[in-house]
């Protein structure tokens, strides 16, 4: 099975899982809309404002185990309303291409900005555990050092040469889908699932970096990748003003 | 979906993801394109009506001449050649002979082109694209050569080189 089917396959069974879970939900939804008569509206903005600030955990753990690229990840959310949040993420990383015939380095920095929109019901205005779906767009400046090469002939004989060093933007879409759930009293934990999708793909045409950090191979036009955060969150409450009354 | 639910299935999928992922991580991916660009060639006579015949060669030779000497080739009975054309330089020079036979004559190609530095992948590296400009030989087996295509890269599905062959004596 390639990597590639591996990461659909997960994608899949997060995706129906996502579905499963969803589906009590729309259980009560449906039931809501029946017996709407007996059951007040549900309130919006119940909850107050939660800011989010953690890091992924997997990167240190991936940069152990992989020798030839590293990479950190922040990411930052911010709960606007009607269970959308705001999210801010950033990070930097490099790689090393030493192959016998092809080498060269490549550092980056890059940043994204989207939404998670959560699909889980809020059981109170203390539950801040969710499943979610989102998306993001990226960017990132790529510089690549200048790459020795060979060209191994063994007829003709071999030909080496250098390409230049060279800087350029990466620019992707990510849609993503992940969950968080409160280990302790404002420590979240959880996962996401990216599907990356390269939007400048022909600018690597000279040299596709073998890994940009946060959005991985540079010569694919999409990518799967994983990430498991810890943050902390801070809360304060919602100013709430009451709507005037009409007067009888 | 309660509380509970949602921090067992955090648990075990991450679990789950976070080992294929690791375990999922290779360095090199295989190079799976043709890392290099071959100039194929077909042996043809003309036919009655003008149109060019395949002409199988029944053990044709090939040798590239190179600065480190001949290095050549025997091919099984075919039309069609693969050949390859030289990275550090603008032309080479190929001899042919149709049969390996004691006596059969030798003839040169000599190829004139253009290279471009293709990268292909991580994977494959880089390696020569080529622009044919011209195409000559020695006239003993060989009768004449029309460029069909100017355009040598990895794309084995190019026909380049329409070598016409005189007829046996």
């Amino acid at each position: 099975m390639s990597t590639t089917a591996i990461y659909r396959y997960i994608f899949a069974l997060s995706l129906s899982i996502l579905c499963l879970g969803a589906l009590p939900a729309l259980a009560q939804s449906d039931t809501a809309t029946n017996a709407e008569e007996k059951t007040p509206d549900r309130p919006k903005n119940i909850a107050g404002h939660q800011l989010a600030i953690g890091f992924d955990i997997a990167a240190p753990v991936r940069n152990y185990l992989t020798n030839n690229k590293y990479s950190y990840e922040l990411e930052a959310n911010y709960y606007l309303k009607n269970e959308f949040y705001a999210v801010a993420e950033g990070g930097w990383g490099g790689s090393e291409v030493n192959f016998t015939d092809l080498k060269y380095t490549t550092t980056n920095y890059f940043g994204r900005v989207g939404f998670n929109k959560s699909i889980l019901y809020r059981e109170s205005t203390h539950d801040w555990d969710m499943m979610f779906i989102g998306m993001r767009a990226a960017l990132s400046n790529v510089n690549r050092g200048a790459a020795t090469y060979t060209i191994i002939d063994s007829v003709w004989g071999n030909q080496a040469g250098i390409s230049s060093e060279k800087s350029f933007v990466a620019g992707w879409l990510e849609i993503t889908t992940g969950m968080r759930v409160e280990l302790a009293k404002g420590l979240l934990a959880g996962w996401n699932l990216r599907g990356k999708f390269l939007m400048n793909g022909k600018s690597f045409k000279d040299l596709a970096p073998l890994n940009i950090a946060g959005y991985g191979k540079g010569d694919k036009n999409a990518n799967f990748d994983f990430n498991l955060y810890l943050a902390y969150a801070i809360r304060w409450s919602r100013k709430t003003t009451t709507p005037p009354q009409k007067a009888e | 979906m309660t509380n509970k639910h949602l921090h067992h299935i955090f648990i075990v999928l991450t679990a789950f993801i976070a080992l294929l992922h690791t375990s999922c991580t290779q360095e090199r991916q295989p190079c799976i394109t043709p890392r290099y660009a071959s100039l194929l060639l077909k042996t043809v006579r003309p036919s009655t009506t003008g149109t060019a015949l395949d002409t199988p060669m029944p053990s044709a030779v090939f040798g590239a001449i190179t600065d480190s000497g001949t290095k050549g080739i025997i091919f099984p009975q075919s039309a069609t050649f693969s050949l390859s054309l030289s990275p550090i330089s603008d032309s080479c020079r190929w001899i042919f002979a149709p049969d390996t036979a004691v006596g059969t004559l030798l003839d040169t190609i000599l190829l004139k082109y253009t290279r471009q530095l293709e990268f292909i992948s991580n994977a494959c590296g880089y390696t020569y694209f080529y622009s044919l400009i011209d195409v000559t030989s020695t006239n003993r087996n060989i009768d004449s050569i029309i460029v069909t295509n100017t355009s040598v890269t990895n794309n084995v599905n190019n026909s380049h080189l329409q070598v016409y062959i005189r007829p046996q004596p």
